[in-house]
């Protein structure tokens, strides 16, 4: 019994003591990535006429996201990657709704490093990815020539039906966002550079998985068409500033 | 009168209570600083962290560019030796990790649809 007690002391104070003299390392970063989707549902739309796509709204994505260290050699975290378009849409009857269109990345990832030189980081992420696709549109009816009669619900009929969505909407709530999720992972090798122990840039290059499916979409609980991507296997590259908090 | 006095004495007690800081000499002495040279400029608490850097700041002006710099080269040195090998499952992970990619890219450049 007496042993048991010391044996019961001993490992309480090693439980206390470990959150005392480790050093817990939080971190968080800040960063943009490049890829290369298809967006063929709105480059080549011929119903509706979609923001031109340009670099910024098609390849770049924007990234934030924080890690913790657990262990000398793996943090685990929370990264986002963003695809952001926003434009006016051409080509409806009689309207000229504003269009919203986000694409998130969210990756829970592990990752595995070691410092090559005391400056120089190479570490090795897996992470599965949950991926929502989000459009809204901005209807404003009465901003049109000819508005009268023209109701929100015939924007949405017209945006979905360029989609190739054949059931309409017989009637929109307040809420007008249409939205999917998916799953997805992703892999990636990364080259850190440390240039102050607690700031470094990091450059990742990997792949990102996406089981992305266009009839997914929810629009008010109904099950809707949303636009055609292709987002599976594609390469992925990411360039972001690494800040240690403690 | 009395009452005079008393006041007097918990006005002057306010105001001599505290003697004014003595200005620092060398901003290389600031507890932060000595803290981050045992233990690394990331133990130090966030919210220690601009003081930190304000004193460091000045202590390189002040001459001290030696002294922060072996900071750094401290807690770089400490972090290369903690992490310089990958421990226990680390390393499957990471050779998991190159095969996957490896294998993607192989895919990407070979198999023609």
């Amino acid at each position: 019994m007496k042993c048991q007690i010391l044996q019961f002391r001993t490992i309480f104070l090693f439980i206390l003591l470990v959150p005392l003299y480790g050093q817990p390392k939080i971190s968080v970063d800040l960063g943009m990535g490049l890829y290369e989707p298809k967006m063929d549902g709105f480059d080549n739309n011929d119903l509706v006429a979609f923001p031109t796509g340009n670099i910024i709204t098609r390849n770049i994505l924007f990234n934030f996201g924080t890690y913790y260290e657990f262990f000398h050699n793996a943090r685990i975290g929370y990264n986002v990657f963003k695809s952001i378009d926003i434009g006016r849409l051409e080509g409806f009857e009689k309207s000229k709704p504003v269009f919203y269109r986000t694409i998130n990345y969210r990756m829970f990832p592990l990752e595995t490093f070691f410092r090559l030189k005391p400056k120089v980081e190479l570490n090795f992420t897996l992470t599965p990815i949950w991926g929502r696709g989000r459009i809204t549109l901005e209807t404003k009816p009465a901003s049109s020539e000819d508005g009268e009669g023209h109701t929100i619900t015939d924007d949405w009929n017209e945006l979905l039906n360029s989609f190739g969505d054949e059931d309409p909407l017989n009637q929109v709530a307040s809420e007008n966002g249409m939205r999917s999720d998916w799953f997805g992972f992703s892999g990636m090798l990364g080259y850190r550079y440390y240039i102050r122990p607690w700031i470094g840039i990091d450059f990742k290059a990997g792949f990102l998985n996406n089981s992305y499916k266009n009839d997914k979409w929810r629009f008010q609980g109904k099950k809707v068409k949303g636009p055609d991507l292709k987002i599976d296997k594609i390469p992925l590259f990411s360039l972001k500033l690494v800040y240690a908090l403690k | 009168m009395k009452s005079l006095i008393f006041s007097l004495i918990i006005v002057l007690g306010y105001l001599y209570c505290q003697d004014k800081q003595e200005q620092d000499k060398n901003p290389c002495t600031d507890p932060t600083i000595a803290y981050a040279r045992k233990h690394g400029v990331k133990a130090l608490p966030i919210k220690d962290l601009p003081r930190y850097f304000k004193a460091s700041k000045a202590c390189e002006k002040m001459g001290g560019e030696a002294l922060i710099a072996q900071i750094h080269i401290n807690e770089y040195n400490r972090d290369f030796g903690q992490s310089k090998f990958m421990a226990g499952w680390t390393s499957t992970y990471g050779m998991c990790v190159t095969a996957i990619i490896f294998y993607f890219f192989v895919g990407l450049i070979t198999v023609k649809k």
